[in-house]
């Protein structure tokens, strides 16, 4: 799977998202679902995908999709398709 | 009737700062509060008594229509404004509210007509003069706990619960005018209502903003507000856990205080810690929406060694075990009964109830089984009602077992901090239910489970033995 696939499976089941939902266009701020408790499950859901542990500041920088793959980014585990 | 609101019945210096709105970054004064409450409650007069509608998020604007509504001499109910479309137009051809204050994007609703409306929000009068009984005149606050699945059942609240739970609660918590506080729970719900009341009760300050917790705007607030203790669920606790509390830079909190639900032990000593790092405390509160709010709380003196209790009743109420209509001994498990100014005066599900006055005589049965151990601490057990609390609404398990029946034989049950449904097939047939019911409560899939099991273990009068599912009930002495 690449990291994409890998990235937006992440974000269906942290955010409970339905299949056909863009998650490339998910936003902490706009989107209802995303609540405290989608975000922590977000979290949880990236750190197992992709074996890494975010810090606090990333926690928070955590707001979207692309937000999501700086953070991958600066861990080294994405991988450009 | 006016002599009823927090802003009402308390003098403190009217140029203290009171409400910090994140959102703008503007504080208010307890004067400019005042005034701008007052100016609300005017547009809210009506031949009769009414009945409102708020949906509050967690800005300035909401909290002044809220505080409008209740200086008013009205009855309020504060409702998410998230709330799904369909849900929040039952209800209001439901019980027909007089007013409904809201959000801009709040959808215009037929039979209502907008009205100027003091601030940003929007404010909806109803066109025709509601069709419902009178509204009885104890009642100020309807709040809804299992409102969040359709079930229209609100807690039925007077003036004088409100104020005697706020008051109770700045006892147990040695609050002051000094302390400030950061709102953690939507302030639609009796959680974040009751610290908006003791903060205002007592002269203090508090902070908010529309922002969550995992968010730089909520801390950003904090830190201005200088706010110096913080109260919240345990999902907040696990939350804060992950934040590490050090690096969101709010030096000045120093007080915790967690409610609704029980914390796991670890995160009690935890937070017991770093509370005595910072020169103060925790507190560990228990409470439920019938008893306004709070019911019991740990005095922090007691901790890490009492984490598992819920502590002593807080003062003016009393409470009590009990076991088929007779109270139990020390140590004894039973079903905890309270006693208080703060209980409320009954339900109501329809508008008919609205008229109702007390029902309940200051008594009420928790629904929460546990016991009393010999220094006066209670500690809570299990659940006796078929309801549980999930991230800090109550669901009926009944009410979920309807919606699941149509596939197969189902059992729901309450596991902690989850809802675990044990059906008589495998978990793949219930998806699109558990994605529909999860969107209509606004909660987490990840809060429901599926448990297949070959046959729901039933009682010899055919009714599901569900302590042989749910195991949380246990004997008195798991100390």
């Amino acid at each position: 799977m690449t990291s994409v696939q890998r990235l937006t499976g992440a974000f269906r089941q942290g955010l409970a998202l339905p299949a056909a939902f863009d998650v490339t266009r998910a936003e902490s701020t706009s989107l209802r679902q995303w609540d405290s408790v989608a975000h922590l499950q977000l979290v949880v859901a990236i750190e197992d995908e992709f074996h890494v542990r975010l810090s606090p500041a990333e926690l928070i920088d955590l707001k979207s999709y692309p937000a999501a793959i700086a953070i991958l980014q600066r861990h080294g585990v994405w991988q450009d398709a | 009737m006016p002599d009823r609101g927090f802003l009402q019945c308390s003098d403190p210096n009217p140029g203290a700062l009171t409400v910090f709105d994140g959102n703008t970054g503007q504080w208010l004064t307890r004067a400019e509060l005042t005034r701008r409450v007052t100016d609300f409650a005017a547009r809210l007069e009506f031949p009769r008594k009414a009945l409102g509608f708020v949906f509050a998020s967690n800005d300035s604007e909401s909290l002044i229509a809220y505080l409008a509504a209740l200086q008013a001499g009205h009855a309020v109910a504060p409702l998410n404004p998230q709330l799904d479309e369909a849900l929040s137009a039952r209800l209001i051809s439901l019980f027909q509210p007089d007013f409904i204050a809201g959000p801009p994007s709040l959808p215009r609703e037929p039979g209502y007509r907008a009205v100027e409306s003091p601030h940003a929000g929007q404010l909806l009068l109803r066109s025709a003069t509601p069709n419902r009984y009178a509204i009885h005149h104890d009642l100020s606050l309807l709040l809804s706990t299992s409102g969040s699945t359709g079930s229209p059942k609100m807690v039925r609240l007077s003036w004088r619960n409100l104020e005697s739970n706020a008051r109770q609660i700045i006892e147990a918590l040695r609050h002051s005018s000094r302390d400030c506080t950061m709102i953690t729970a939507p302030i639609f719900n009796g959680y974040g209502q009751s610290v908006v009341h003791t903060m205002l009760l007592v002269g203090g300050s508090f902070a908010l903003t529309r922002g969550r917790v995992v968010s730089r705007e909520f801390w950003d607030t904090a830190r201005a507000a200088e706010c110096n203790w913080i109260g919240g669920t345990p999902f907040f606790y696990q939350t804060l856990d992950r934040l590490d509390l050090d690096s969101l830079d709010v030096p000045r909190i120093a007080k915790f205080v967690q409610t609704a639900g029980r914390m796991p032990p670890y995160l009690a000593t935890k937070f017991r810690a770093i509370a005595r790092a910072r020169g103060g405390e925790l507190h560990l509160m228990y409470g439920q929406a019938e008893a306004t709010a709070r019911i019991s709380g740990l005095p922090p003196e007691l901790l890490p060694e009492a984490c598992r209790s819920i502590g002593f009743v807080l003062g003016g109420g009393q409470l009590w075990i009990e076991r088929e209509g007779r109270e139990c001994a020390d140590m004894e498990e039973g079903e905890l009964i309270y006693r208080g100014p703060n209980v409320m005066m009954g339900y109501a599900t329809c508008p008919e109830d609205l008229a109702r006055g007390d029902e309940q005589g200051g008594v009420v049965a928790t629904g929460d089984l546990g016991y009393r151990d010999r220094r006066g601490l209670f500690y809570i057990t299990g659940r006796r009602s078929r309801f549980v609390k999930l991230s800090g609404w109550r669901v009926s398990l009944d009410e979920v077992e309807q919606l699941f029946a149509h596939a197969a034989p189902v059992a729901a049950v309450n596991d902690g901090e989850r809802l675990v449904i044990y059906a008589e097939r495998p978990a793949p047939a219930f998806a699109n239910d558990v994605t529909q019911l999860a969107q209509r409560l606004n909660l987490h899939p990840s809060f429901f489970e599926i448990r297949e099991i070959d046959s729901i273990p039933r009682l010899a009068n055919g009714k599901v033995d569900y302590s042989a599912l749910s195991g949380d009930v246990r004997p008195a002495q798991t100390r």
